[in-house]
């Protein structure tokens, strides 16, 4: 059983109070938001609000939700009704509160869930860790001044530091798998059009996902069938497991020397699990992130173009400079990229075939320093996660070990079309075979 | 180096006009970092154009 839903049970049968969940989150908040910058707005009459009406349907032995009790924090950019949505950027100051809820967070309240406020984010979920933005940026639980990764950094970093048991990410690109894999958490991205996006500012309309964080695969599978509004889907096992190594894409990524071993461990083991891992052909590995280069480019600056031309100072310069790109793009070259977009979903689907997953790293190297940078402005960027967000597909980062510097990787594992809760019950039978990476040390109480 | 500089100021130039376009005027230091990626960004046109043809 996931510690989620370890403590649902536990709630239901009356041996943990909501109250005292939310209280115990809302005293780590406390602690460590100072140093870790992870949460921008905590709701805390809210939460306890919620927390006291749930102990009371508890009481008088009504039914509750499959999240009754969970504290999770919400990614800035999804709306909470009675906060203001301002995803990190001067464009938002002064908005007014939402009115309701956005679709992923009542899904999650409707659920039971205690939603403990918005954790903070890169500028509207685009540029990269800045300190020209609204709020400070979140820090990585692993170390001072330790990159947690974006551009879902501080869900990432709530869930690392224990303020919350899950947090919901936006991905576009990356923005789940990456800060999960950063901190040490698991992290996944849904199929594109799998969770409703009403009610959040968004990045790039055909890339842009909501999902999970949280410290398992076994954990974002409880908050992702809430999410998706469907049932948890049943275990899977290992044996017989037929997985697809990329290797061209590999190459490609051109992984770092802990990142390959820690990788080929996790290959081992799954086949001494009983799994078969075997290469298949992914030849078009580079095309895939530049032809997802263009097309966030384009779509962020179909979307956010004009507030750009109205008032450049607004955004912080790695926004200025990622939406401007949009701007250099000529229409023909996103009607090419449209082209093939299509043919790389279809080579991808070829991939996978014949196996039922594929296995690649998160990311090239364990997390960096802070530096204020525009790597994200670059298609070789984040090459081992783009790709996916292209073609729509599932995919979900678990710990697999750590780098040289001792901060935790992440293996990722990708699911065919319309399979994440297949692909979750997946990433649950390979997490149990991977090394435990443990729990950041709390040098920032 | 004062033909890179020249060249550099040319790309300034053309990302300048190709952002006045869409009605964008960013800081100068904004402009040289487009500049320098350009090249980039021509190449990966020219990539996918060429996969799509």
């Amino acid at each position: 059983m996931s510690g989620i839903a370890a403590t649902v049970a536990a709630v239901r049968a009356g041996a943990l109070d909501p109250v005292e969940l939310a209280r115990l989150h809302l005293a780590r908040i406390a602690r460590g938001n100072g140093a870790l910058h992870a949460m921008v707005a905590v709701d805390e009459d809210g939460v306890l609000r919620d927390a006291a009406a749930l102990r009371a349907r508890l009481a008088r032995g009504a039914l509750v939700g499959p999240l009754a009790g969970v504290v999770v924090a919400v990614k800035g950019v999804f709306d909470l009704a009675g906060l203001p949505t301002r995803a990190n950027a001067r464009l938002f100051d002064g908005a007014a509160p939402a009115a309701a809820d956005s679709a992923v967070a009542a899904r999650l309240r409707a659920a039971g869930a205690l939603l403990v406020g918005h954790a903070t984010c890169w500028e509207m979920s685009v540029g990269g860790p800045s300190r020209d933005s609204p709020a400070p940026p979140a820090v990585n639980p692993w170390g001072p001044g330790v990159d947690p990764g974006g551009s879902s950094s501080g869900s990432a970093v709530a869930v690392a530091a224990g303020m919350a048991m899950a947090a919901i990410g936006g991905d576009t690109g990356g923005s789940i798998r990456l800060p999960a894999s950063f901190c040490g958490l698991a992290g996944f991205k849904p199929g594109h059009g799998v969770v409703p996006m009403a009610g959040s500012v968004g990045f790039a309309e055909s890339l842009d996902v909501a999902g999970p964080i949280a410290a398992s695969a076994a954990d974002c599978a409880v908050v992702q069938a809430v999410l998706a509004g469907v049932a948890p889907h049943g275990a899977v096992a290992l044996e017989g497991l037929r997985v697809g190594v990329p290797v061209a894409l590999l190459r490609h990524g051109a992984p770092g020397a802990a990142m390959t071993a820690r990788f080929e461990a996790a290959c081992a083991a799954m086949v001494r699990g009983g799994a078969v891992v075997r290469e298949v052909a992914l030849p078009s590995a580079a095309l895939f992130n530049q032809c997802y280069f263009l097309i966030a480019r384009g779509e962020a600056f179909a979307r956010w173009g004009a507030a750009l031309a109205a008032g450049p100072e607004r955004f912080n310069a790695l926004t200025r400079r990622s939406l401007a790109i949009g701007a250099l793009i000529p229409p023909a070259a996103l009607v090419a990229a449209a082209k093939v977009r299509g043919m790389l979903r279809e080579e991808l689907a070829a991939a996978m075939a014949g196996v039922d997953v594929l296995a690649l790293p998160t990311t090239p190297e364990e997390a960096g320093g802070m530096e204020d940078g525009d790597g994200f402005s670059r298609p070789d960027a984040a090459p081992f996660t783009r790709p996916f967000s292209l073609a729509g597909v599932p995919a979900v980062s678990v710990p697999c070990g750590r780098g040289a510097r001792g901060r935790p990787l992440g293996l990722q594992l990708v699911g065919r079309q319309g399979e994440d809760g297949r692909l979750l019950a997946i990433g649950e039978a390979v997490e149990r075979v991977l090394p435990v990476v443990g729990v950041a040390g709390e040098w920032w109480r | 180096m004062e033909g890179h500089h020249q060249g550099m100021d040319k790309r300034e130039d053309e990302v300048r006009a190709a952002l006045a376009q869409a009605g964008i005027v960013l800081p100068d230091a904004d402009v040289a970092f487009l500049a320098e990626q350009m090249a980039m960004l021509a190449r990966t046109i020219a990539d996918v154009t060429e996969a799509a043809a």
